[in-house]
């Protein structure tokens, strides 16, 4: 409850200071918007001007599944790569020390002081494709699926702070590091299409290994009703594994941290 | 020394700088690879799906293999990168002393351009060989494609340049134009030939593709190689990337007058 007010202040806070730079909020705001929704809706229209399924999935699924890429593409820009990649800067300049000091956990700390209020835009603009998509669908009967549709993305976030975490502890090995967000979206934007239109081989990579799988494709699986077989338990049991795994991580990486100018 | 060989000798030296400061970022070299390659091959395999054991709109498997693969090279030879640089030196007031050399400060970002396309090539080139062995796509490469391709991507690289460096040049007004170039570049990929090439855009945003510019600083020499433009459309294609180019060059030059006069040097 106490962590739970902390990470309200933090956003306050941000949304304060941020506010006040207007240009910066619609250059945020433009971005989103040319960035996903046109590209989102052009490709969309140009796909089904020449067929009804791309293996197996209709138009409204698809915005369903590039909406959904949204929601989580901004919530980790909101909240997890700009307070993780300033505790990078933090270990590189010895200021973790602070971090450290402050009487909540330091992996809480780390990965909530800092909030990008602008990057939330892509979550919003996620929610109007996935209700567009629906309304193509005309998803009337729900199935008893959409109860796991929460469950799903909740697992999707637990995956992918994880791998955040756990690429932001190699700092303290690695003392320098930058360029985490660039290199986890190059493959994390694979997830803006449904994973079954990779070759075997690569949707294995996509599903088990660095499984962006459970972003867009299983939560839009639940949420319109198709069968998405055992993944739907495989989810939540990789989140848990994978959360556990990145603690222990990071507790790891606290023992390594010399403090000071290193 | 004539004015035109020290531009060039200039622009050479500032080209062998760059490329030796970038090749120091290999991780980011690294990066801009993979993105080059990913995001092509995403719509390889959508495109692969839709054709299945026919074709879509004339393309067979092997010839969306083949549209991808010269896809990521066309795309890496025609991104320009120098207009950041441009924007960047009139933002923090660094152009004063570019002003005070024997030569235009557009050269700068020319040579910046040329440096980043040079030292990404290093780590690109064996990528695309090796895509190519790999997936082996069946077709017949015709000599005189390719021949007209290499003007072509010219071109193209020319008016990407071009079309850049007005952008770039809107910093003399604009305090940060970082969404103007996302918003280019996100329609050149929608339009010009990545999300499809653009023979399969459907009926209204087709013709329109065909008018902008974004198809000829992307689709368009790709087209050209793989040969599925008529002998028409291949001269309306060269002929609207010359024209876009001198609209281009006379739009340039109108911002770096006007954009040079209120220049006040003190870092916006």
């Amino acid at each position: 409850m106490r962590l739970l007010s902390v990470a309200l202040t933090f956003t306050k806070v941000a949304v304060q200071q941020q506010l006040a730079y207007r240009g910066e909020f619609l250059g945020a705001f433009i971005n989103a918007f040319a960035v996903d929704t046109l590209n989102a809706a052009v490709s969309v229209a140009v796909i089904y001007a020449h067929t009804d399924s791309l293996r197996g999935w209709s138009a409204g699924e698809l915005l369903v599944v590039v909406g959904l890429f949204n929601v989580v593409l901004g919530v980790m820009g909101t909240v997890m790569f700009p307070s993780l990649s300033r505790t990078t800067e933090d270990v590189y300049e010895g200021t973790f020390d602070y971090v450290l000091m402050k009487p909540v956990p330091s992996l809480f700390f780390a990965s909530t002081h800092y909030v990008q209020v602008g990057r939330f835009v892509n979550s919003i603009v996620g929610v109007v494709l996935c209700a567009f998509g629906l309304f193509i669908l005309e998803a009337g009967a729900l199935t008893w699926r959409v109860a796991l549709f929460p469950l799903m993305l909740a697992s999707a976030l637990a995956i992918f702070y994880a791998f955040v975490v756990a690429m932001t502890t190699l700092v303290f090995w690695a003392v320098r590091l930058e360029g985490i967000e660039s290199m986890f979206n190059v493959f994390f934007r694979t997830s803006r299409y449904p994973v079954d239109i990779y070759p075997k081989w690569i949707k294995g990579f996509l599903t088990y290994l660095f499984p962006v799988a459970f972003v867009s494709t299983v939560p839009t699986e639940t949420l319109v009703g198709r069968d998405s077989g055992w993944l739907i338990a495989v989810g939540p049991v990789i989140a848990t594994i994978a959360v556990y795994g990145a603690t222990r991580f990071w507790r790891l990486g606290l023992r390594r941290y010399s403090s000071a100018s290193s | 020394m004539s004015a035109a060989a020290r531009t060039l000798g200039g622009t050479i030296s500032l080209t062998k700088a760059n490329v030796s400061q970038l090749l120091q970022y290999r991780l980011v070299l690294l990066l801009y690879g993979l993105r080059q390659v990913l995001n092509p091959l995403l719509y390889m395999a959508v495109w692969w799906a839709v054709a299945g054991d026919g074709d879509v709109a004339g393309f067979r498997q092997g010839d969306v293999v083949i549209y991808y693969i010269v896809f990521m090279g066309v795309a890496h030879f025609t991104w320009a990168t120098g207009y950041g640089q441009l924007a960047n030196l009139i933002r923090l007031g660094r152009l004063s002393p570019h002003l005070m050399r024997p030569m235009n400060p557009i050269w700068v970002a020319v040579s910046g351009d040329l440096a980043a396309k040079l030292s990404a090539a290093v780590m690109l080139v064996p990528i695309w060989v090796a895509m190519y062995l790999i997936l082996r796509p069946q077709f017949d490469f015709q000599w005189l494609n390719v021949a007209l391709f290499v003007p072509s991507v010219v071109l193209a690289a020319s008016l990407s340049f071009v079309a850049g460096a007005c952008l770039g040049l809107t910093a003399f007004w604009v305090t940060k134009p970082g969404p103007f170039f996302n918003v280019w570049y996100n329609v050149a990929f929608a339009v010009g030939g990545q999300v499809a090439p653009v023979a399969l855009l459907p009926g209204a945003i087709k013709a329109l593709a065909v008018v902008l510019p974004f198809r000829y600083t992307l689709g368009f020499p790709i087209e050209v190689f793989i040969g599925s433009l008529d002998s028409a459309e291949l001269a309306l294609g060269f002929a609207l990337q010359a024209f876009w180019i001198a609209f281009g060059l006379a739009l340039m030059r109108a911002l770096w007058r006007s954009g040079i006069k209120q220049y006040q040097a003190v870092g916006a």
